[in-house]
């Protein structure tokens, strides 16, 4: 019997299919699967990104790179900036970065109003003769979902209490009009499924909820995110294909399962179905990765910042929980079309949060913060770094030396595919570089929304102290942050000792806490022939406007000089 | 603990080389292949793995317990030794090595 012969028998009953039935409520359980086992395996998986990224930092270099590595690194690196540079007083830079962040905030808004307003038709077209309620429901759904992916991308300093405020009057609306479908539908015959359906729907709303508060945990997003681009991709093309040519290939899926009573062409075959099935599912990982590819370029050329992305893939999973959980269960009513729904659903919001950002801002390179700091995990001093990096990124770019701290706060997507596919190392530097080549390496003007990069400098252990140095010497404003300083955090007394030697600490601002031996600072600036009297130093408080304009106050009379 | 390096071609490709036991090439070769970016080994393992699998499974459960266990011994102790004789052999250079007392932090 030929290993094809299957291909002439009749395929099985509709019901032994294997993704056949409910094929989009299929995808939908296994995007949503996937993505919580990201969520729930995320700290293991920013542990191994932490573990890696100090192996790569403490490489040493036993040999110069040949001129093509150089070559080919130069590639990732961003466009001349324009020579003009934002001018203006602390005063106007700090209104000029608030004016941003109401544009940033006013298109999201509108981005998110259109998102919810889509969800009315949409829901029209996939769901069958929907009564008004089921509009309204889909249109509140749709709201109360998208809130989180919208609060990433606005300004950090009152989201967190609008949003959890936001969430509770959205269940509110949600479970009321869940309600009043519940009772109009119990009037009719065969009420009683409705109750229990009601249950379900709001069970999966708290469920869906609750993940994507997981994975837009800041903590976790940074990580979450891209890999779970990958994961959908590999879902789509592994299911989507599958549910193309399943009917058309006879009973030969039916055998996959290999047993010792086979024959040997179902052996064969069935081997043959794992090769096809390991190929297509590598292809899925590679399309998977370019995908993500593709989102980096985009952040990398500034057409979109690494906040909006978060937000634009979020809205995206909101979309393909939504219509693929709409969708009943009798799939042969709908075509696979139906499964670009949520990228429909995406465009218009995306064209509407372009318009409204309107033109990209007329401005040059900002006010660069170098941010010189005591490598650490406490949740609390990270969250002074996150709320003075968000907003300064307004400002200016905000240049720091890569470590296993900022594993919590500034992975792009683009590190994140790094490290998924093994290349992270490509981002260090293995030798210290000349001030030139390394400024080329640090975008330094805005993308199309008006935020600045936050700029990582990765180096390997017999390359950092060259490199800092030179950074050192590039910066105009620098923010040293010795909150936990002891005499054993050499290496943030090694940059200590850079400023003194350089006669930099008129550059400065130092923040210290109650842990800071300023003893240690002051002997270690003494014996560069500097003392700690003339630094600048301020306690860790809220008032992150002072702070900002204090910066900005050094950083133009270092400019004068 | 297993020792990282760099090794570097004339192109300027740049690969991660970890010397030891590989726990994922015991488990899946063609994985392991994948990840130090050996594209046709990685296609040459799937299909050797495939065939092995529909071979093995005839025979009884201790016997294809006792064959995983030297498979996953024999694979993760040779792989690492495979990538760097097929690194050396097509000219690679070691470019960067951790020592090993580690990193220094800051």
């Amino acid at each position: 019997m030929s290993i094809l012969s299957c291909l002439d028998q009749p395929p099985p009953p509709p019901e032994e299919l294997l993704i056949g039935d409910g094929l989009f409520n299929i995808i939908g359980a296994m995007v949503f699967g996937s993505i919580a086992l990201v969520a729930l395996s995320a700290p293991l998986i920013r542990r191994a990104y932490r573990k890696h990224v100090v192996r790569l930092m403490g490489l040493d270099q036993v040999r110069p790179r040949p001129p093509g590595w150089w070559q080919r690194n130069a590639a990732h690196s961003l466009a001349a900036a324009p020579a003009a540079r934002t001018v203006g007083s602390p005063a106007q830079l700090l209104e000029q970065a608030s004016s941003w962040e109401t544009r940033v905030t006013r298109a999201t808004a509108a981005g998110w109003l259109t998102f919810v307003l889509m969800a009315w038709p949409l829901m029209a077209l996939i769901t069958p003769d929907p009564s008004l309620l089921d509009q309204l429901d889909a249109v509140a759904g749709a709201g109360l979902l998208a809130l989180i992916p919208m609060f990433a991308n606005l300004p950090q300093r009152w989201k967190k209490k609008v949003l959890m405020v936001s969430i509770v009057i959205g269940l509110v609306v949600v479970t009321g009009l869940e309600v009043a479908i519940s009772v109009a539908e119990s009037q009719q015959p065969g009420g009683a499924e409705e109750e229990a359906s009601l249950l379900e729907d709001i069970a999966a709303a708290v469920l869906v909820l609750g993940l994507l508060y997981t994975i837009f945990h800041r903590r976790l997003r940074g990580l979450v995110f891209p890999v779970s681009v990958v994961i959908t991709v590999f879902v789509l093309v592994i299911v989507l294909p599958l549910a193309l040519v399943e009917q058309h290939l006879g009973s030969c899926l039916s055998g996959v399962q290999t047993s010792a009573a086979d024959t040997g062409s179902d052996q064969i075959r069935s081997s043959g179905l794992a090769m096809i099935f390991a190929l297509v599912g590598l292809l899925g990982l590679w399309l998977g990765f370019q995908a993500v590819g593709v989102l980096a370029r985009f952040v990398e050329r500034g057409y979109l910042s690494d906040l909006s992305m978060i937000s634009l893939i979020g809205l995206g999973l909101v979309g393909v929980f939504l219509v693929f959980g709409a969708v009943e269960d009798t799939a042969e009513s709908y075509s696979l079309w139906v499964a670009w729904a949520p990228l429909l659903w995406l465009l218009l919001p995306v064209i509407v949060y372009r318009l409204v950002l309107g033109k990209r801002p007329d401005t040059g390179p900002g006010r660069d913060l170098l941010v010189l700091r005591v490598f650490s995990r406490d949740k609390k001093k990270q969250a002074f770094l996150d709320e003075l990096q968000s907003r300064w990124r307004y400002i200016g770019a905000v240049n720091l030396a890569g470590g296993p701290d900022m594993v919590d706060l500034n992975v792009d997507p683009y590190e994140c595919a790094m490290f998924l596919s093994s290349q992270l190392h490509e981002l260090f530097l293995p030798q210290a570089l000349d001030a030139r080549h390394l400024a080329a390496r640090f975008s330094n003007t805005p993308d199309h929304e008006g935020r600045y990069r936050i700029n990582e400098m990765f180096n390997f252990n017999t390359a950092w102290r060259e490199n800092v140095e030179q950074l050192i010497l590039l910066s105009e404003t620098i923010l040293l942050d010795v909150r936990g300083l002891t005499a054993e955090r050499e290496g943030t007394s090694f940059e200590i000792s850079l400023l003194s030697r350089h006669g930099l600490l008129d550059r400065v601002i130092a923040v210290g806490d109650d842990q800071t031996d300023w003893q240690h600072i002051g002997r270690q600036m003494e014996q560069d022939g500097q003392s700690l009297q003339p630094l600048k130093r301020i306690e860790e408080s809220k008032d992150f406007d002072g702070l900002i304009g204090r910066l900005l106050d050094i950083g133009m009379t270092a400019e004068a000089t | 603990m297993s020792r990282l390096s760099l090794y570097v071609n004339d192109r300027g490709q740049c690969v991660m080389h970890y010397s030891g036991f590989s726990i994922l090439a015991g488990i899946a070769l063609f994985i392991w292949a994948l990840h130090r970016r050996l594209y046709l080994f990685s296609v040459v393992a799937l299909a050797l793995e495939i065939t092995y699998g529909a071979l093995v499974v005839q025979l009884s459960d201790n016997v294809q317990l006792i064959l995983f266990a030297v498979q996953f011994v024999v694979l993760g102790s040779v792989a690492n030794r495979i990538h760097l004789y097929l690194l050396n052999r097509r000219g690679w250079l070691l470019t960067d090595q951790e020592r090993a007392a580690g990193s220094e932090a800051t």
